[in-house]
């Protein structure tokens, strides 16, 4: 074995001395450390993610009857749901992405860092300060942008929407969507370059695979949202006439920001499909069923993904509906292959129950009813009748919910103890777990039958002869069980953080696989002291499990010891 | 939907009643103001009422008159679709 033992006691990087308040946050903000990178970019957008779930807990009190007056104005109510669709896609899933990925990728391919550290930082800031110029609206006279998270011409030109918050919502995403480029860029050229002896692409974990077809896709739908952006910038504030309707802007635009907009929904899927990819194994104590067909469907999605942009545009009346509507039902066949993998995964395995799997397992239900309901909706004939309702809004909280947030806090109760040295409360997760089960699925699935008896979306309110008002009730109760469960994740973070024992092993759950699990937690200032052979694709598998070591592994391992 | 470009759909309605329509497409501050009702009515009932417009004086189409947004930059409701 060519591990040496010795140096793993130390328990990670220990700071020299007591640091001061002033030291640590100039620490913090200078950092290039990619951990340190990565838990600003998670903290960050958790706490977007609250301030979006606030935005949308005044949106379902105003529509929990009929003719309510809980914001002042509809102008208001407009300025909600339009930053809580961009802070949530925005400002909390896509920097999400970032976090895990800049944490785990290179602990995962063996890399003491990023290749292009200060690019990470200054990709950070970037996003960072776009965000908060891009919210900041709400602090102007007018407020913040008003004309939806997708900005259609011309209701977005100055003639419909005069406020400064428009134009700090277009150059804020500006500024922020250039850091995630960066970022692609950044996390690209790591998996590519930077993986350790061993580490073969085959041999990748698949969250590192998602990263990587993920930032691929990246640098391909960003560059259009910025230049979009642009254009709309200057439409706004130098008169330019690029989305004006007389030269068919309108439809300029939505072809622009959907082409940008659909990758940027399997661009916050797919990573998070590459963390529960990580979690069923281990808690089924099994190796991922199918590596290969995990990866080629993640490809196939992502390529897919590049030729559905339209299928958003089915009622404009000028996009040929059978190419999309096809490509767009041809994406339901990897995303099968992905779900019978992860059912494979589990079949005939010893599964336990732990709030990870709990979680995965709360996505892969959430998850699979998103998707039937998108099959519905890539029919453009059930389009015509659904589209612009809240059969849409549950359609894509559904997946976008599901995928996200179930997986995100899978993740965060996986790696609490390789992120900061502790393990999360178990029966404070499992109750927070139920809190958000039940609570999304009594706010959402109720909404799809609004949709199909007529509610659109981005109503302030509605009248009582509609018939919505039962319906709407019941998704704003829900609401409330569902911003109850933050409060159990909240004490949770606050007892682990102030009682819970430090973990002393390197993997805490006994059967982690990738190399995250090879080294201490939390991990060493450079990752790792010493790094186990590579030859399979669960290294640390093969190191704290010989017995059942792949044949790769058993072979190397007795070639060390002559 | 939206300025410069319409948009045909046809269907034929089933059953008689007046039924409820609502603004579709984000259009602004009163986007769930915009509403109206349509009524299906038998095809007597239809050219009763026809006639009863007619002589009232009511043919033709409308003028610009009545639009809100003639003074749209580059946006000539004359030339409008």
């Amino acid at each position: 074995m060519a591990t040496l033992t010795d140096s793993r006691t130390s328990g990670g990087y220990q700071f020299p001395g007591k640091k001061s308040k002033g030291e640590i946050i100039v620490d913090w903000i200078t950092t290039t450390d990619h951990k340190k990178i990565g838990y600003l970019y998670l903290i960050t957008s958790f706490i977007y993610f609250l301030i979006g779930g606030v935005m949308a807990l005044v949106i379902r009190a105003q529509l929990t009857l009929p003719g309510l007056d809980i914001v002042q104005t509809k102008e208001q109510y407009n300025q909600l749901f339009t930053m809580h669709g961009t802070i949530m896609l925005l400002m909390f899933a896509t920097p999400l992405f970032a976090g895990f990925a800049n944490v785990l990728m290179p602990v995962q391919i063996g890399a003491p860092d990023v290749a292009f550290p200060r690019l990470n930082a200054i990709a950070f800031w970037f996003f960072f300060f776009g965000s908060l110029v891009a919210v900041s609206g709400f602090f102007t006279p007018q407020g913040a942008a008003s004309f939806g998270w997708f900005a259609y011409a011309p209701l977005s030109n100055t003639t419909f929407s005069p406020g400064i918050g428009g134009d700090l919502w277009v150059f804020g995403l500006a500024l922020s969507g250039f850091g995630t480029i960066m970022g692609g860029v950044n996390f690209i050229t790591t998996i590519l370059t930077m993986r350790a002896p061993g580490m073969t692409m085959f041999r990748m974990p698949i969250f590192t695979w998602n990263t990587l077809v993920t930032s691929i896709l990246v640098i391909m739908a960003f560059p259009p949202l910025a230049a979009a952006l642009f254009a709309l910038g200057a439409d706004r504030r130098f008169g330019a006439h690029i989305f004006d309707p007389v030269n068919g802007g309108p439809m300029l635009w939505q072809h622009l920001f959907w082409f940008f907009g659909h990758p940027e929904v399997y661009i916050i899927a797919l990573p998070f499909f590459g963390i529960v990819s990580e979690i069923f194994p281990v808690f089924s104590r099994k190796p991922v069923f199918g590596y290969k067909t995990l990866i080629f469907a993640t490809i196939a999605i992502a390529a897919l993904s590049m030729t559905v942009w339209a299928h958003h545009m089915y009622v404009t009346g000028s996009v040929l509906l059978p190419f999309f509507a096809f490509t767009t039902m041809l994406i339901a066949v990897p995303t099968g292959v992905k779900i019978f993998n992860w059912i494979g995964t589990m079949w005939r395995g010893s599964i336990t129950f732990e709030t990870p799997m709990l979680y995965s397992l709360g996505f892969l239900t959430t998850f699979i009813f998103g998707g039937l309901t998108g099959v519905i909706l890539a029919s453009p004939p059930l389009t015509f009748h659904l589209s612009d309702s809240y059969f849409v809004v549950a359609h894509f909280h559904y997946v976008v919910f599901g995928t996200v947030v179930f997986a995100m806090f899978a993740g965060f109760f996986f790696w609490w103890p390789k992120f900061t040295g502790k393990m999360l409360d178990e029966r404070l997760g499992k109750i927070q777990f139920w809190l958000l089960f039940f609570g999304f699925h009594i706010t959402f699935l109720i909404q799809h039958w609004l949709g199909v008896i007529g509610m659109p979306r981005r109503y302030a309110t509605y009248l009582p002869e509609d018939g919505f008002t039962w319906m709407n009730t019941v998704s704003s109760a829900g609401s409330i069980l569902l911003a109850l469960s933050m409060i159990p994740f909240l004490w949770n973070l606050y007892v682990t953080a102030r009682r819970a024992p430090t973990v002393t092993l390197d993997d805490p759950w006994g059967y982690g696989r990738s190399l995250e699990w090879a080294t201490s937690s939390p991990f060493p200032r450079h990752n790792f002291h010493s790094i186990p052979r590579i030859r399979s694709e669960s290294p640390a598998f093969d190191l704290h499990h010989p017995e059942h070591a792949s044949a790769e592994a058993k072979a190397a391992a007795s070639e060390d010891r002559k | 939907m939206f300025p410069g470009k319409t948009n045909h759909m046809y269907f034929t309605p089933q059953v008689e009643g007046t039924y409820m329509g609502k603004c579709a497409e984000l259009c602004g501050e009163y986007h769930s103001m915009m509403l109206f009702q349509v009524k299906v009515v038998s095809q007597a009932e239809y050219d009763t009422y026809l006639a009863s417009l007619a002589a009232k004086g009511q043919t033709g189409q409308l003028d610009a008159s009545l639009d809100r947004n003639q003074n749209l930059p580059g946006d000539d409701p004359e030339i409008r679709d």
